[in-house]
């Protein structure tokens, strides 16, 4: 018997070997003193923040869009621009920028000019000699840019939330464009969104990069878990501080491996909204997720 | 000719359901009573087999699994009405950074493949998967699924005094998932 006795106490103490997350970090402005020159943010000219194209205004579309990188501006560019729909996106919610002192300039830079529009980059962490972080991208003004550093998972690395104010005339759209940790299951999961989301204004939308998988990690290890979609846990805490998921049947958001997952949503609080799509096309391996939003 | 065949082997195997030569005779052919059965060649060999020591046959299996039908792990039992078919069902509880799972996925199993304690074969059933999230907040009250799927599985397995499995599954709910398994129990 003691054959069977080992192998299942070894199973359930697996269970008790949880993931820590980091304290939790206060929102602050982007460009406080004090930051290290590599983590500055960065971002275009004022006059940058307007259309050289005719974007949505009333309703005005948001896509949120993990760019894998954003290693290919110009197939990033002729993805979005070459569909009907995304090239009428007036704002880019964009996670995985990354910009690199040996190429002529940060990827977001390459990617806003190709499409026509301002940015701002905000980088979470450095890596390899650069840094990889969070961009926003807009044909309209953008101001009281602030960033939070989210609960580090101790099997993961730095992750961040970026909230804005996006001036649509004389209407404002308050955004949070968030990227969580891969290695993260369920609960922990919400333990990292909460700081985010939990004071967020009342009129809000909120998206990006969840990282919702159906997985379940042993440690570092990923075991596929069919009947177990982090989405519906995660739509369940947004419903609980009274967020819609407009993209909740949106279906499959990123590829890898011959697999499909939804990793990537968007919730609005007190705004009208008409869920746009997924379109399934580009150089990276998620696929970018919009919505209309009457203001 | 098979009628005659079967009388001969009911007589020696008396009331047992499945017999088998010893082992150590180095024939671990089974004799199935049932007779559709009796065209099978392993019959003929049994009828040889059969009046040396004959034991009673193991119908069934207590096993642990690593990966498999119940996902992460399972603890398992089946069993086997006739030599090519068996019924079972394993299940599982496990508990991951905050996150609850239990599992049971029954099962009907097919034996094509026979080759004395090797076999080869294929299981197919529902899962059913019930996940629990505990709200570690107040604003929250947490989340319970229970979902369905079906998982069809292949593979081989070894059944003599102990049971050894290796296989391939596909699970099929809202996604289709690959995945393995491997047991290790007692045949009983």
């Amino acid at each position: 018997m003691d054959a069977v006795i080992r192998p299942l106490v070894t199973l359930l103490a697996l269970g008790a070997c949880g993931v820590e997350l980091g304290p939790v970090q206060p929102w602050e402005p982007i460009d406080q003193a004090g930051v290290d020159a590599t983590m500055l943010p960065e971002r275009s000219a004022p006059e940058t923040f307007r259309s050289t194209r005719v974007v949505a205004t009333d309703p005005v579309r948001v896509v949120t869009y993990n760019t894998e990188f954003g290693e290919d501006p110009e197939g990033l560019a002729a993805a979005i621009l070459g569909d009907p729909e995304l090239a009428r996106c007036g704002i880019f919610l964009f996670q995985e920028e990354e910009s690199y002192p040996d190429e002529p300039e940060s990827r977001a830079a390459t990617l806003s000019r190709l499409l026509g529009l301002g940015y701002i980059y905000i980088p979470a962490r450095e890596k390899q000699g650069g840094t990889h972080g969070l961009a926003l991208m807009s044909a309209f003004p953008i101001d009281n840019v602030q960033k939070m550093i989210l609960p580090i998972a101790d099997n993961g690395v730095p992750r961040m939330a970026v909230s804005a104010d996006i001036h649509v005339g004389d209407r404002t759209l308050h955004v949070i464009n968030l990227h969580l940790e891969t290695r993260l299951n369920a609960q922990e999961r919400v333990e990292q969104l909460r700081p985010a989301v939990i004071d967020a204004a009342d009129d809000v939308l909120v998206a990006g990069d969840l990282n919702t998988n159906w997985v379940t990690w042993v440690g570092k290890v990923p075991v596929l878990a069919e009947s177990r979609d982090q989405v519906d846990v995660l739509d369940s805490y947004m419903a609980s501080l009274g967020f819609d998921a407009p993209s909740a049947d949106s279906g499959p958001t990123e590829h890898a491996f011959g697999l499909e997952f939804k990793l990537d949503s968007i919730y609005t609080r007190g705004l009208t909204t008409t869920f746009g799509g997924v379109v399934r096309t580009g150089p990276s391996d998620h696929w970018p997720l919009y919505i209309d939003v009457e203001l | 000719m098979r009628v005659l065949l079967a009388m001969a082997l009911l007589a020696t195997a008396g009331s047992a359901a499945h017999v088998r030569a010893d082992p150590a005779a180095g024939h671990d052919v089974r004799v199935a009573a049932a007779l559709p059965d009796t065209g099978d060649t392993d019959l003929a060999v049994g009828a040889k087999a059969a009046p040396a020591r004959a034991t009673r046959d193991a119908r069934h299996a207590i096993y642990v699994e690593l990966g498999g039908r119940a996902g992460l792990w399972g603890l398992g039992y089946d069993w086997q009405p006739h030599r090519r078919f068996a019924v079972g069902a394993a299940a599982s509880y496990t508990s991951f950074d905050g996150d609850r799972i239990t599992t049971f996925a029954p099962y009907v199993a097919a034996y094509p493949i026979l080759r004395g304690r090797h076999r080869g074969f294929v299981q197919l059933g529902p899962t059913v998967s019930r996940q629990t999230t505990p709200s570690p907040f107040p604003e929250w009250d947490g989340l319970s699924t229970t979902k369905l799927s079906v998982e069809a599985a292949g593979g081989y397995e070894y059944r003599h005094g102990v049971l050894v499995r290796g296989y391939v599954m596909a699970s099929k709910g809202a996604h289709l998932v690959p995945w393995i398994g491997a047991s290790i129990g007692w045949t009983l």
